[in-house]
């Protein structure tokens, strides 16, 4: 008899007595005496138009705030509605935090009522008619930033001049970087992009100036920043307060955001919206540029 | 060496828990309760009768062809089938108490028992007990009542036999209302010429069936009453009704 | 979206992974009753638990079946939350199938009341449905036409079928006595 056949049949694989075997489970469940435990499948309707799974990203201020004691569903979709006509006006590029932009409103002090500003975008948040972004750049020697709504009417025109994501949701630190990483020129020319490519995502590490700080960076995960090179007791301080756990508390991400199932719903109405707006917007690019308003 | 033939096979398909499955049987020879075997003891115990392609079968009939089978027991949604089959039995079970109640100088000459009818509440038995004026005590009763409760522990199969007409008549050739009986029973058969006669340990009577699978299904068995009535075809006879509770269905003693 | 009602706020269960274990053994204590859960598929505890838990195990259930065994991210969650690996086999590769097209939620959870004697603590059971343990509350079965049932009906029909008669006899009795004394007045009144 060969041996190696003759173990196996002696070793028997080793299972904790407190322990079940699906295979075991399994056959009992879809035994006809466990009836009682089957409930009826339903068919998902597969032929309705579904937004990309992407778009969320792209236009991240239609979903509302999901704190639970603010939801409130027809002011939700009031808004989306008031948003998508504003969109109809004005055309608000797709940007991220990191993107180049140049923002032109108008401002009655100012030399012909209209002023224009160039910046590095190092925030974006809000929701809904409240969504806004923030815009840095150095301007004589003096850091400046300029804090915008998405929707606000005085804002005449919104221009990506780079298009590109950075390693961090906020670059708030820029403020506590040297001047020539959030320096860019007002009279910067637009970045073209090939048609079908994906965002491109900017690597550059950040080099921070000395200490003191707006904020303790050290104990933010900050992927986008060179060593601190702090001493040792700010990192073993940084570990105290830590809170490993609520990376994997799926609870907690829950209930800090939108769940999926509603995100579907809103991006699949603003996708639908958003195909008609597109068309008059490149309708309008093909004519050329109208009489200014 | 005539007798011993081939043995063929039936492809049986069950239905019902624990599990749907198909089993290879023999032909004329497994029955329901073979089957009922081979899946499991629940079924053993708990089976009164079975449907084979839809009608209701003998737990220890042999199968004849390929065939679909559920098994049926007191508690099903649809108990009906059973409740017949147990009632039929329990009649049956009457007849071989009062042939074996009484004292050997009477002999007591047994005719028949009408459809089974739950809702009657009592299962009957007419035969003729050669005792014109006797009216039965309490306790009189109570012996009989006691050789059909005792059977449960017995636990006697019912087996089925067809026989043939001239076997039929010779077998109850000391029961008059039987011979005349038979002629017809044997016309309403598929054949034409075979009677269906059931056996019952010692006690054998004709019966078109089905019956349940075993006296193991009685948990109370009472006669409660003997009356006279007259028979349009075979004279006066006296009337033996009962009442019996099968076992899966337990009723409160207080 | 969870099928299941959930605390607009979690609850904290300073206690639950042991005195002063704080929010990490609160987590610790989750991950172990999850782990229970998708071992045992029915497992019995302190309500506040056990309802915590369910949170966890249907969301994890429910990003396992959008996400599928190739999301690193769903991978890493079911690594994290289930203390024996073998189970995250059994998560993508049973109950991920178990429950396509499952139009409710996955799991049940069942009150059993509170403790008894000592201090009341409220306890529950929390199982995956589909599982193959005998069911917590039991199906009633239809025992109209038991043979038991179907004897009482006919006797309490017949019972009240034998009341009406002795009633109608007992008023027949009644007209016929008074007939017979409107018979006796006419009679006294004629002669």
């Amino acid at each position: 008899m060969n041996f190696s056949l003759f173990c196996s049949a002696l070793v028997v694989p080793c299972r904790f007595s407190n322990t079940l075997a699906t295979k075991l489970v399994e056959r009992h469940r879809k035994s006809k005496l466990a009836s009682h435990t089957r409930e009826e499948a339903e068919t998902k309707d597969t032929t309705v138009l579904t937004a990309p799974r992407d778009y969320k990203f792209v236009y991240p201020e239609f979903l509302p705030d999901p704190t639970w004691w603010k939801r409130d569903r027809i002011r939700e979709k009031l808004e989306r509605e008031d948003m998508m006509r504003r969109r109809s006006v004005i055309e608000i590029p797709e940007f991220y935090v990191g993107t180049v932009m140049a923002v032109e409103s108008s401002d009655k002090y100012a030399p012909g009522k209209k002023n224009r500003f160039v910046g590095i975008c190092i925030q974006r948040g809000g929701h809904g008619l409240r969504a806004g972004f923030t815009l840095r750049n150095v301007i004589d020697g003096q850091g400046v930033e300029v804090q915008y709504d998405l929707y606000n009417p005085t804002i005449i025109r919104l221009e990506v001049l780079k298009l590109e994501k950075r390693l961090d949701d906020e670059l708030l630190y820029l403020r506590d970087a040297p001047q020539e990483y959030s320096t860019v020129p007002f009279d910067m020319e637009p970045v073209v992009l090939p048609p079908g490519i994906a965002v491109p995502i900017n690597t550059m590490k950040v080099k921070l100036g000395p200490r003191p700080w707006h904020e303790r960076w050290e104990r933010q995960e900050l992927k986008g920043v060179e060593d601190l090179g702090l001493p040792e007791r700010f990192y073993k301080r940084a570990a105290e307060v830590a809170k490993p756990w609520q990376k994997h508390d799926l609870m907690r991400d829950y209930r800090l955001a939108i769940n999926e199932d509603e995100t579907e719903e809103i991006m699949t109405d603003v996708y639908g919206k958003m195909q008609g707006i597109e068309t008059q917007q490149k309708l309008r690019r093909r004519q050329g540029p109208g009489p200014a308003k | 060496m005539a007798l011993i033939t081939r043995i063929e096979k039936v492809q049986v398909v069950h239905h019902g828990p624990p599990e749907d499955c198909t089993l290879l049987m023999n032909k004329d020879l497994s029955t329901p309760f073979s089957v009922a075997m081979h899946i499991g003891e629940l079924l053993m115990t708990r089976s009164v009768v079975a449907l084979v392609n839809g009608e209701p079968w003998d737990m220890h009939k042999p199968f004849t062809e390929d065939c679909e089978l559920q098994f049926l027991h007191f508690k099903d949604d649809q108990p009906d089938i059973p409740n017949q089959v147990f009632w039929r039995s329990c009649s049956f079970i009457l007849g071989s108490i009062l042939e074996r109640a009484f004292k050997e100088e009477i002999h007591v000459e047994l005719c028949s028992f009408p459809r089974p009818n739950v809702r009657s509440g009592s299962f009957v038995y007419d035969a003729d007990l050669k005792l014109p004026d006797w009216k039965p005590t309490s306790a009189e009763l109570n012996c009989l009542s006691r050789i059909g409760a005792k059977l449960q522990h017995d636990d006697i199969r019912f087996e089925r036999l067809d026989v043939d007409i001239s076997v039929a008549l010779k077998m109850f050739q000391d029961n008059r209302f039987k011979i005349l009986q038979i002629p017809s029973i044997a016309a309403q058969s598929p054949s034409g010429n075979s009677v269906p006669v059931y056996r019952m340990g010692d006690h054998v009577d004709i019966t078109r069936g089905p019956l349940m699978s075993s006296t193991q299904h009685i948990a109370r068995y009472s006669v409660t009453t003997v009356s006279d009535i007259d028979s349009p075809d075979f004279g006066r006879l006296k009337r033996i009704q009962g009442l019996a509770i099968p076992k899966q269905l337990p009723v409160s003693d207080a | 979206m969870l099928r299941i009602p959930i605390k607009v706020t979690a609850r904290k269960l300073p206690h639950a992974g042991g005195r002063g274990s704080g929010p990490q053994g609160r987590i610790n204590k989750m991950r172990k009753l999850v782990t229970a859960l998708i071992r045992h598929e029915r497992i019995e505890g302190q309500y506040q638990w056990v309802d915590e838990a369910r949170g966890y195990a249907e969301r994890l259930i429910l990003e396992a079946q959008r996400n599928g065994d190739t999301h690193k991210g769903t991978m890493e969650m079911a690594d994290y939350w289930l203390l024996e690996k073998d189970l995250v086999h059994k998560l993508f590769k049973v109950l991920v199938p178990r429950y396509t097209n499952y139009p409710a939620s996955f799991t049940q959870l069942w009150s059993l009341g509170e403790t008894f004697p000592g201090r009341p603590v409220p306890m529950a059971v929390l199982e995956l449905k589909g599982n193959p343990w005998p069911p917590v509350v039991p199906k009633e079965r239809d025992q109209r036409n038991s043979l038991v049932n179907i004897l009482l009906d006919q006797a309490r029909k017949d019972y009240r079928q034998q009341k009406y008669e002795s009633i109608a006899a007992l008023e027949l009795n009644k007209q016929s006595e008074q007939q017979t004394s409107n018979i006796d007045d006419s009679s006294a009144s004629t002669s």
